[in-house]
């Protein structure tokens, strides 16, 4: 069965409360989109804006707004380091801390009284994408006319020393199922599956308190297994149906949990994305916690915020999971839309790989289906690497975590991924 | 701000690691040696059949090989790839060279002289394991390569010595393992022709029946396999699915022959079917990674021992096959690849294999038929009667020509043919024969009968005269009329 | 001289161009037959790369390859009757395989890439060396099966007759328990020999190359 127990690490970021961090003097709104830098930019230097004003837009397909997150002037444009550890432009806006927002929130008592047009539009002026790391425009997955049969809400969170979702269901669990509601009556779906992981009882605790005024929602668990969270596989899991392409043939959409409760402050207040909880984790921080913070913090500010480091060297500084996510060479980092965790773990010495034992261990444990084993056999072969449909892979790195040899195979298939696409192309 | 050392990959990495995992394995031999150790030392000296160098002489045996394998493996790498001191240490680290040389001890009979053994872990390191690329890149099992050579090369040598017996079983049981009995035994056997020899079914499960070192223990073998299936180091599908096939097979074939069940477990707990299916088929790098290659390694695994076992004299089944099979891993790990996208496809196939390996069995139950000298009795020849006074036997006989049978009366006296009169014969060119006086011709040269030729334009008829008179002949002689 | 030591080593037909590979697997059960085999190939090869680098530009290009066999044929044949009249004994040892030097690849692989192409003077040097490099292949394959395989060695037997000197036998050469390997007397040790000793020639060569390469 695809699908392996890793251990989880959440227990020592999971706190009371969220902490708030709103206080940055300068935030660094990335002009990025789903790694796409084809933004119009809406601003001079100079300009004056509000909290929620329009700074960009994306060009292309999918139109999607950029926001400021503060108000104040923007004072120039720089390269800051972005995620994926390379340098995104970036708009930077120097903070007048008195959160001036441009027309007031107006609150909407009823939000599943829009109709789904209103609804496409208030999402997509909101700019509201996906908060579980893809960053996917959220209205692009409702602006279909096929019929959306069911919703399923993504709270597994299966990678490890991650709880931002968990803090988001434990703070905000009434909030989001009203979104979820709303979404259903405005949608005209069905059925609305929120999944869990087994052996959460906290979680499940509080979402049983609230769930019964909720007829149409229920609650699955699934089973403690990475990737669990994964789209393709949760769906298979919890409704037991393959797709091709896109959950939305089988009548599926799948959201992650905060961007639900983004969905709500968008339907509620017309609030764009401009915050979101980021987990500060890991064994080298002082204080792990979980923080909300303003779209374009430096990571650094917050860090010092919740009491620093517990030792400067020797130390490893990850922006996102302990699984996807990548080691950068500074904490220079800028908290965008997609970052849900920055991990500081103790820089270990890798243990050099040995000769493949064949062992079949990686094989076995791909969600994908892959044979990485034969991908890395084959790295210089594009026709077999073709038969081998290593497009298919996630990246989700079980096989570099489960290989006896401790070689990293994931690089391989990433690199194997890159030789077919550059023969494509 | 601070600068950190970049990485990449996961950062959270399992525990276990290959050192583990060999470490694993070498725990689940350890039940085995010991057995062997109990069975062909110490039982033996108790019984006063050996010495005390016969005593801790499995030992020694094992020992030995595996001091072979490592330095073989040591000194290739110093001389011919030239790695020396530190990069020497890591690389010896990293090859576990004691593998070979146990496995390839564990298999070898108990009186292979100590010279074959250590050829044989030589040539199972050069040959098997380092012209390949060392360790992780060998395509057939080092220690079956090592195993092959050893019995083609010193075959006669290992069985003068006693073969697999043992010095306390040569005594007691004399004949040999259980599979070369099946050999001997008329037909199909029964219970008490195969089994009872050796005692039980019981003892073939405990494992004390001659065989290998390692090969006799069907339970140490078992418990070994659990033991590796928990802590996740072999690959369990294989042994099951080859077991089973086997199984599956033999149970056809012994029902077909109206046996219990005890045949085909017979035929699993004999021949180190076990100790194959666990031990070697299983080995890491040369077997599928894929799993649906696994399933169909085990398959075809299983249908090429029966037909090893059932169809030819060959003895070694189990070694053979695997051997056979390693060829074929990069074909069964594409299949399987491929496979895995489309499941519903694959299990057509499977139902497809297993109605090919059932067919198998039948085919085998049914043309298996040992006939113990069967005499080359002629079809189209018949003795209608026989007259016999002293040494003067008159025949009459038929053989079939060309369009009917040809009848005749054939005086033999004192192993000599005098006359042959042809008394019916429907052929129409039979006259070509009476013209050319190949009956006369045949009298006369009836002791290199087989060399006279026969006559062109009446070829079939011919032959049969010819043939009717040999076959005569040869009755005669049978039946000894001539002392 | 170059040319020569070419063909014993950079080019030897047995261990690096791999041709001819049915006769070295067939006569090397013997030591005198494998380097009666070899001179045989090196006679022909030698005739033969001689008359057609004479009148390579005689012969139309549509019918080479048969004009090169007829001719090669030609001098199998002699080589043939001289042996059986000479040294019967040996004849009846190569067997079939005399007779099929005609088809062997060496012979007529050089033909067509040599003695078609370039001078006489260097399609006899090639001959030459190509020759004593098979002789010497297969002279140490019979060798090695020989002595390893039967723990005897004839160093000279059908030749006594023609050499007048008498037979050298010798037997019971190594008497360690480890040989004789009677594997190595039958054809798969002919293959298991031929493939070894492949490999330890083009490490060795491949060592050399590299070496000299370094020292440059």
């Amino acid at each position: 069965m695809p699908g392996q127990k890793i251990p989880k690490f959440k227990d020592m970021s999971i706190t009371d409360k969220i902490k708030v961090y709103n206080k940055p003097k300068y935030v660094y709104i990335p002009l990025i989109c789903q790694n796409d830098t084809n933004i119009t930019v809406a601003v001079k230097k100079g300009d004056y804006v509000f909290k929620g004003s329009i700074i960009g837009k994306r060009k292309g397909n999918f139109r999607i707004p950029i926001h400021s997150s503060v108000s104040g002037t923007v004072v120039d444009f720089e390269e800051k380091l972005y995620l994926n550890g390379e340098k995104v432009k970036c708009v930077v806006i120097e903070n007048d801390f008195k959160e001036k927002i441009e027309d007031g929130y107006n609150i909407r008592k009823k939000i599943s009284d829009l109709t789904k047009e209103e609804f496409i539009e208030i999402i997509k002026n909101c700019g509201i994408v996906g908060l579980g790391g893809a960053g996917f425009p959220t209205y692009v997955k409702y602006n279909t006319n096929q019929k959306i049969d069911t919703l399923i809400v993504n709270a597994v969170e299966c990678e490890p020393y991650i709880t931002a979702d968990h803090m988001i269901i434990k703070e905000k669990c009434e909030e989001t199922l009203e979104a979820i509601d709303a979404i259903m009556e405005i949608n005209n779906i069905k059925e609305g599956i929120i999944a869990i992981k087994k052996g959460d009882n906290t979680l499940k605790n509080i979402i049983n308190n609230f769930i019964g005024t909720y007829l149409r929602i229920k609650l699955v668990e699934v089973p403690n297994l990475y990737p669990m969270g994964w789209e393709r596989e949760l769906i298979r899991r919890v409704k037991k149906v393959t797709y091709n392409k896109l959950p939305i043939e089988k009548g599926i959409i799948v959201n992650n949990v905060s961007t639900i409760y983004a969905i709500y402050e968008a339907l509620k207040l017309d609030k764009p994305l401009i915050e979101r909880v980021v987990t500060f984790t890991g064994e080298m921080l002082k204080q792990p916690q979980n923080v909300l913070v303003k779209i374009g913090t430096p990571a650094s500010e917050v860090i010092e915020f919740i009491e620093g480091y517990k030792r400067n060297k020797d130390i490893k500084f990850i922006a996102g999971g302990p699984m996807m996510g990548l080691a950068l060479s500074s904490d220079d980092l800028i908290i965008s839309t997609n970052l849900n965790c920055v991990l500081v773990v103790k820089d270990t010495i890798d243990i050099p790989p040995i000769e493949c034992l064949r062992c079949g261990k990686c094989v076995q444990v791909c969600p994908a289906k892959l044979s990485p084993v034969l991908i890395k056999d084959r790295i210089n072969d594009t026709l077999r690497l073709k038969e081998l449909e290593c497009e298919r892979c996630v990246e989700c790195g079980l096989c570099s975590y489960i290989c006896p040899s401790k070689i990293n195979v994931r690089e391989y298939v990433k690199k194997a991924k890159a030789h077919v696409r550059g023969e494509v192309n | 701000m601070k600068e950190f050392h970049l990485h990449t990959g996961p950062y959270i990495k399992d525990k276990n690691r290959t050192s583990k995992m060999m470490f694993h394995l070498l725990i689940a031999l350890i039940p085995i040696i010991i057995f062997s150790f109990i069975k062909n030392g110490v039982i033996p000296f108790v019984k006063d059949k050996t010495d005390f160098i016969g005593l801790i002489y499995p030992l020694i045996f094992i020992l030995i090989s595996c001091l072979t394998t490592i330095l073989t493996e040591i000194l290739y790498v110093r001389i011919c790839l030239g790695k020396k001191g530190h990069n020497l240490k890591t690389y010896i680290m990293h090859s576990y060279s004691i593998f070979p040389g146990l496995f390839l001890a564990l298999v070898l009979p108990i009186n292979t002289p100590i010279y074959a053994l250590i050829i044989g872990g030589i040539i199972a390191t050069i040959i098997g394991k380092m012209l390949y690329g060392g360790f992780g890149n060998n395509i057939f099992n080092p220690a079956l390569i090592g195993c092959l050579f050893v019995m083609t090369i010193y075959g006669g040598v290992i069985s003068t010595n006693g073969g697999y017996l043992n010095s306390y079983e040569i005594d007691t049981i004399s004949s040999a393992t259980p599979l070369s009995n099946v050999a001997l035994v008329d037909g199909i056997g029964t219970y008490n022709t195969l089994v009872r020899p050796y005692g039980s079914l019981w003892d073939f499960f405990l494992g004390t029946i001659p065989g290998a070192l390692g090969e006799t223990s069907a339970l140490f073998c078992i418990l070994g396999f659990i033991y590796l299936t928990i802590t996740k180091v072999i690959k369990w599908k294989i042994p099951v699915i080859y077991v089973a096939t086997v199984f599956a097979i033999t149970y056809m074939i012994g029902s077909m022959h109206g046996l219990g069940i005890w045949y085909p477990l017979f035929q699993i707990l004999s021949g180190g079917l076990m100790f194959g299916a666990i031990f070697m088929a299983t080995d890491p790098v040369t077997s599928p990674t894929t799993p649906i290659g696994q399933v169909l390694y085990g398959l075809f695994l299983g249908i090429l021992t029966v037909i090893f076992r059932y169809l030819t004299p060959y003895p070694e089944g189990v070694l053979t096959s695997i051997l056979t099979m390693n060829m074929f891993v990069f074909i069964l790990d594409r299949i399987g690849s491929k496979a895995r996208f489309n499941f519903n496809k694959s299990i057509l196939s499977f139902f497809l294999a297993w109605a090919l390996i059932l067919l198998i069995g039948c085919y085998i139950g049914n043309t298996f038929v040992k006939e113990d000298e069967t005499d080359n009795k002629d079809p189209n020849f018949e003795i209608v009667s026989k007259n016999v006074v002293d040494k003067v036997v008159t025949y009459t006989v038929t053989q079939k020509g060309f369009s009917g049978k040809i009848k005749a009366r054939i005086v033999i006296d004192d192993g000599l043919i005098k006359t042959i009169d042809i008394l019916e014969q429907n052929d129409s060119y039979f006259q070509k024969i009476i013209d050319a006086n190949y009956i006369d011709k045949l009298i006369r040269e009836q002791e290199t009968i087989e060399k006279v030729d026969t006559i062109s334009g009446v070829t079939i008829s011919s032959t049969a005269v010819k043939k009717m008179v040999i076959n005569t002949l040869a009755d005669y002689k049978e039946s000894g009329y001539a002392e | 001289m170059k040319t020569i030591i070419n063909g014993i080593i950079k080019e030897n037909p047995t261990f690096v161009l791999l041709l001819g590979l049915c006769p070295t697997l067939a006569v090397t059960n013997k030591f005198e037959s494998s380097y009666i085999m070899g001179f045989c190939v090196l006679v022909v090869l030698l005739f033969s790369n001689f008359v057609i680098s004479i009148i390579k530009k005689l012969i139309p290009e549509s019918v080479r390859i048969p004009v090169y066999i007829l001719i090669i044929g030609t001098f199998v044949t002699i080589v043939e009757l001289l042996l059986k009249e000479y040294v019967p004994t040996l004849h009846k040892a190569l067997g079939i395989y005399l007779p099929l030097i005609v088809v062997n690849c060496i012979v007529l692989g050089r033909a067509l890439t040599v003695a078609s192409k370039k001078s006489v003077g260097q399609s006899i040097l090639d001959a030459i060396g190509i020759g004593i490099g098979f002789t010497l292949a297969l002279s140490l394959i019979g060798f090695i099966r020989e002595i390893f395989g039967t723990n005897t060695i004839t160093l000279i037997d059908g030749l006594s007759e023609v050499l007048e000197i008498g037979k050298l036998k010798y037997i019971n050469v190594i008497n360690l328990p480890i040989f004789p390997i009677n594997i190595l007397a039958s054809p798969s040790g002919a293959f298991l020999t031929l493939g070894l000793l492949v490999g330890i020639f083009n490490a060795i060569r491949n060592r050399k190359g590299r070496g000299k390469l370094e020292s440059n």
